[in-house]
Protein backbone atom coordinates (compact mmCIF):
# COMPACT_ATOMS: atom_id res chain seq x y z
CA UNK A 1 0.00 0.00 0.00
CA UNK A 2 1.06 3.34 -1.15
CA UNK A 3 0.75 6.16 1.35
CA UNK A 4 0.51 9.16 -0.70
CA UNK A 5 2.29 12.69 -0.36
CA UNK A 6 5.48 11.42 1.19
CA UNK A 7 9.21 12.21 0.35
CA UNK A 8 12.10 9.86 -0.14
CA UNK A 9 13.66 8.34 3.52
CA UNK A 10 16.83 10.62 2.69
CA UNK A 11 14.96 13.71 3.88
CA UNK A 12 14.49 12.20 7.52
CA UNK A 13 17.82 13.37 8.69
CA UNK A 14 17.79 16.53 7.02
CA UNK A 15 14.45 17.26 9.21
CA UNK A 16 15.85 15.88 12.39
CA UNK A 17 18.87 18.38 12.28
CA UNK A 18 16.55 21.23 11.16
CA UNK A 19 13.81 20.75 13.99
CA UNK A 20 15.87 20.18 17.00
CA UNK A 21 18.96 22.87 15.41
CA UNK A 22 16.34 25.62 15.49
CA UNK A 23 14.74 24.25 18.23
CA UNK A 24 17.80 24.72 20.22
CA UNK A 25 19.10 27.73 18.82
CA UNK A 26 15.41 29.15 19.72
CA UNK A 27 15.82 28.42 23.20
CA UNK A 28 19.47 29.66 23.62
CA UNK A 29 18.50 33.21 21.26
CA UNK A 30 15.20 33.44 23.76
CA UNK A 31 17.22 33.31 26.79
CA UNK A 32 20.68 35.08 25.75
CA UNK A 33 19.33 37.67 22.61
CA UNK A 34 16.03 38.23 23.77
CA UNK A 35 15.58 40.85 21.45
CA UNK A 36 17.69 39.33 18.27
CA UNK A 37 20.79 38.86 17.02
CA UNK A 38 21.18 42.59 15.05
CA UNK A 39 22.71 40.72 11.81
CA UNK A 40 19.26 39.31 11.48
CA UNK A 41 17.64 42.78 11.99
CA UNK A 42 16.85 44.04 8.01
CA UNK A 43 14.37 44.95 5.85
CA UNK A 44 11.40 42.83 4.62
CA UNK A 45 9.23 42.45 2.48
CA UNK A 46 5.68 42.08 4.48
CA UNK A 47 2.01 41.73 3.36
CA UNK A 48 0.74 43.12 6.71
CA UNK A 49 3.06 43.71 9.19
CA UNK A 50 4.53 46.58 11.82
CA UNK A 51 8.20 46.16 14.07
CA UNK A 52 5.68 46.12 17.21
CA UNK A 53 8.13 44.64 19.46
CA UNK A 54 10.81 46.02 18.35
CA UNK A 55 12.83 49.01 17.56
CA UNK A 56 13.31 48.97 14.00
CA UNK A 57 13.98 52.36 11.74
CA UNK A 58 11.04 52.65 9.87
CA UNK A 59 8.58 52.97 13.18
CA UNK A 60 5.73 50.91 14.47
CA UNK A 61 3.04 51.37 12.17
CA UNK A 62 1.46 49.21 10.29
CA UNK A 63 2.52 48.52 6.25
CA UNK A 64 1.01 46.82 3.20
CA UNK A 65 2.44 45.33 1.10
CA UNK A 66 5.88 46.82 1.68
CA UNK A 67 8.88 47.20 3.85
CA UNK A 68 9.11 46.76 7.40
CA UNK A 69 12.84 47.04 9.62
CA UNK A 70 12.59 44.57 11.97
CA UNK A 71 14.05 41.43 13.39
CA UNK A 72 13.84 38.29 11.63
CA UNK A 73 15.31 35.80 14.26
CA UNK A 74 11.67 34.42 15.14
CA UNK A 75 10.72 34.22 11.47
CA UNK A 76 14.11 32.23 10.54
CA UNK A 77 13.75 29.61 13.51
CA UNK A 78 10.07 29.37 13.13
CA UNK A 79 10.66 28.75 9.32
CA UNK A 80 13.09 26.22 10.07
CA UNK A 81 11.33 24.56 12.79
CA UNK A 82 8.25 24.16 10.51
CA UNK A 83 10.62 23.07 7.46
CA UNK A 84 11.96 20.49 9.97
CA UNK A 85 9.29 19.30 11.35
CA UNK A 86 7.14 18.42 7.80
CA UNK A 87 10.14 16.65 6.92
CA UNK A 88 10.05 14.20 9.78
CA UNK A 89 6.69 13.69 9.42
CA UNK A 90 6.27 13.45 5.89
CA UNK A 91 9.59 11.24 5.14
CA UNK A 92 9.22 7.81 4.50
CA UNK A 93 10.32 5.17 6.82
CA UNK A 94 13.13 2.89 5.50
CA UNK A 95 10.45 0.00 5.04
CA UNK A 96 7.19 1.84 4.70
CA UNK A 97 4.56 -0.74 4.38
CA UNK A 98 1.07 -1.20 5.06
CA UNK A 99 1.27 -1.57 8.82
CA UNK A 100 3.34 1.09 8.83
CA UNK A 101 0.96 3.08 6.68
CA UNK A 102 -1.58 1.98 9.42
CA UNK A 103 0.53 3.25 12.20
CA UNK A 104 1.36 6.85 10.38
CA UNK A 105 -3.02 7.39 10.11
CA UNK A 106 -2.91 6.39 13.57
CA UNK A 107 -0.95 8.63 14.57
CA UNK A 108 -2.42 11.80 12.36
CA UNK A 109 -5.37 11.30 14.20
CA UNK A 110 -4.26 10.70 17.93
CA UNK A 111 -2.15 14.07 17.69
CA UNK A 112 -4.91 15.99 15.91
CA UNK A 113 -7.89 15.13 18.85
CA UNK A 114 -5.12 15.33 21.53
CA UNK A 115 -3.74 18.64 19.92
CA UNK A 116 -7.65 19.90 20.21
CA UNK A 117 -8.05 18.78 23.46
CA UNK A 118 -5.47 20.31 24.64
CA UNK A 119 -6.16 23.46 23.36
CA UNK A 120 -9.85 23.43 24.69
CA UNK A 121 -8.25 23.21 27.82
CA UNK A 122 -5.91 26.07 27.34
CA UNK A 123 -8.67 28.19 26.17
CA UNK A 124 -10.66 27.36 28.98
CA UNK A 125 -8.06 28.40 31.65
CA UNK A 126 -5.65 30.56 30.07
CA UNK A 127 -6.66 34.16 29.56
CA UNK A 128 -5.35 38.04 28.25
CA UNK A 129 -1.73 38.64 27.11
CA UNK A 130 -0.82 34.99 28.51
CA UNK A 131 -3.58 33.33 25.80
CA UNK A 132 -0.96 34.85 23.01
CA UNK A 133 1.54 32.38 24.66
CA UNK A 134 -0.90 29.80 24.05
CA UNK A 135 -1.18 30.49 20.16
CA UNK A 136 2.17 30.97 19.80
CA UNK A 137 3.31 27.32 20.75
CA UNK A 138 -0.15 25.57 19.68
CA UNK A 139 1.16 26.56 16.56
CA UNK A 140 3.77 23.94 16.58
CA UNK A 141 1.91 21.14 19.17
CA UNK A 142 0.60 19.22 16.18
CA UNK A 143 3.84 18.50 14.68
CA UNK A 144 5.54 18.16 17.55
CA UNK A 145 2.84 15.66 19.04
CA UNK A 146 2.75 13.53 15.68
CA UNK A 147 6.98 12.92 15.48
CA UNK A 148 6.05 11.46 19.24
CA UNK A 149 3.29 9.40 18.75
CA UNK A 150 4.40 7.99 15.38
CA UNK A 151 8.20 6.68 16.81
CA UNK A 152 6.64 5.78 20.19
CA UNK A 153 4.33 3.25 18.49
CA UNK A 154 6.95 2.76 15.56
CA UNK A 155 9.17 1.64 18.89
CA UNK A 156 6.74 -0.82 20.87
CA UNK A 157 5.44 -2.74 18.06
CA UNK A 158 9.60 -3.78 17.65
CA UNK A 159 9.12 -5.51 20.68
CA UNK B 1 -8.38 -14.10 12.67
CA UNK B 2 -4.72 -16.44 14.42
CA UNK B 3 -2.21 -17.37 12.34
CA UNK B 4 0.48 -19.72 12.85
CA UNK B 5 3.62 -17.94 11.38
CA UNK B 6 5.69 -17.84 14.55
CA UNK B 7 5.24 -21.63 14.19
CA UNK B 8 6.13 -21.46 10.19
CA UNK B 9 8.99 -19.15 11.11
CA UNK B 10 10.20 -21.76 13.44
CA UNK B 11 10.35 -24.29 11.64
CA UNK B 12 12.14 -23.07 8.95
CA UNK B 13 14.48 -21.19 10.86
CA UNK B 14 14.02 -17.35 10.47
CA UNK B 15 13.80 -14.66 12.49
CA UNK B 16 11.38 -12.00 12.44
CA UNK B 17 14.23 -9.88 10.29
CA UNK B 18 14.66 -12.39 8.34
CA UNK B 19 11.11 -12.71 7.00
CA UNK B 20 10.44 -9.26 7.34
CA UNK B 21 13.30 -8.75 4.55
CA UNK B 22 12.32 -11.77 2.15
CA UNK B 23 8.59 -10.34 1.68
CA UNK B 24 9.90 -6.80 1.96
CA UNK B 25 7.59 -5.32 4.80
CA UNK B 26 9.06 -3.90 8.13
CA UNK B 27 10.40 -6.35 11.21
CA UNK B 28 7.01 -4.07 12.85
CA UNK B 29 4.49 -6.11 10.66
CA UNK B 30 6.03 -9.16 11.00
CA UNK B 31 5.87 -8.90 15.05
CA UNK B 32 2.20 -7.31 14.78
CA UNK B 33 0.75 -10.09 13.06
CA UNK B 34 2.37 -12.84 15.48
CA UNK B 35 0.81 -11.04 18.51
CA UNK B 36 -2.59 -10.63 16.75
CA UNK B 37 -2.37 -7.26 16.54
CA UNK B 38 -2.81 -6.18 12.91
CA UNK B 39 -4.47 -8.30 10.25
CA UNK B 40 -2.74 -8.37 7.10
CA UNK B 41 -4.09 -7.29 3.35
CA UNK B 42 -4.69 -9.98 1.09
CA UNK B 43 -1.84 -9.38 -0.80
CA UNK B 44 0.76 -10.06 1.69
CA UNK B 45 -1.22 -13.10 2.99
CA UNK B 46 -0.59 -14.32 0.00
CA UNK B 47 2.81 -13.46 -0.16
CA UNK B 48 3.31 -15.53 3.20
CA UNK B 49 1.88 -18.34 2.16
CA UNK B 50 3.71 -18.18 -0.90
CA UNK B 51 6.94 -17.87 0.88
CA UNK B 52 6.04 -20.76 3.37
CA UNK B 53 4.54 -22.99 0.20
CA UNK B 54 1.32 -23.47 1.59
CA UNK B 55 -2.34 -22.56 1.26
CA UNK B 56 -3.57 -19.54 3.09
CA UNK B 57 -5.81 -21.34 5.06
CA UNK B 58 -3.10 -23.12 6.75
CA UNK B 59 -1.48 -20.33 7.96
CA UNK B 60 -4.99 -17.43 8.66
CA UNK B 61 -6.83 -19.36 10.98
CA UNK B 62 -10.62 -17.58 11.15
CA UNK B 63 -11.88 -17.39 15.02
CA UNK B 64 -15.33 -17.64 16.09
CA UNK B 65 -15.86 -13.92 17.14
CA UNK B 66 -15.01 -13.02 13.17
Amino acid sequence: METKFLLSNKFKPVGWLLFLGSALLWVYFSLLHPDGLPVLQMDVFTIAGSDFFGNGSRGRETVYFGLINTSITETLFGLLFILGGLLIVFSREKVEDEFIARLRLQSFQWSFMINYILLFLLFFFIHGMEFLFVMVYHMFTILILFICRFHYLLYKNKN
Amino acid sequence: MKNTIKIERAVKDITQEDLAHIISVSRQTINAMEKNKYVPSTVLALKIARYFGKPVEEIFILEETD
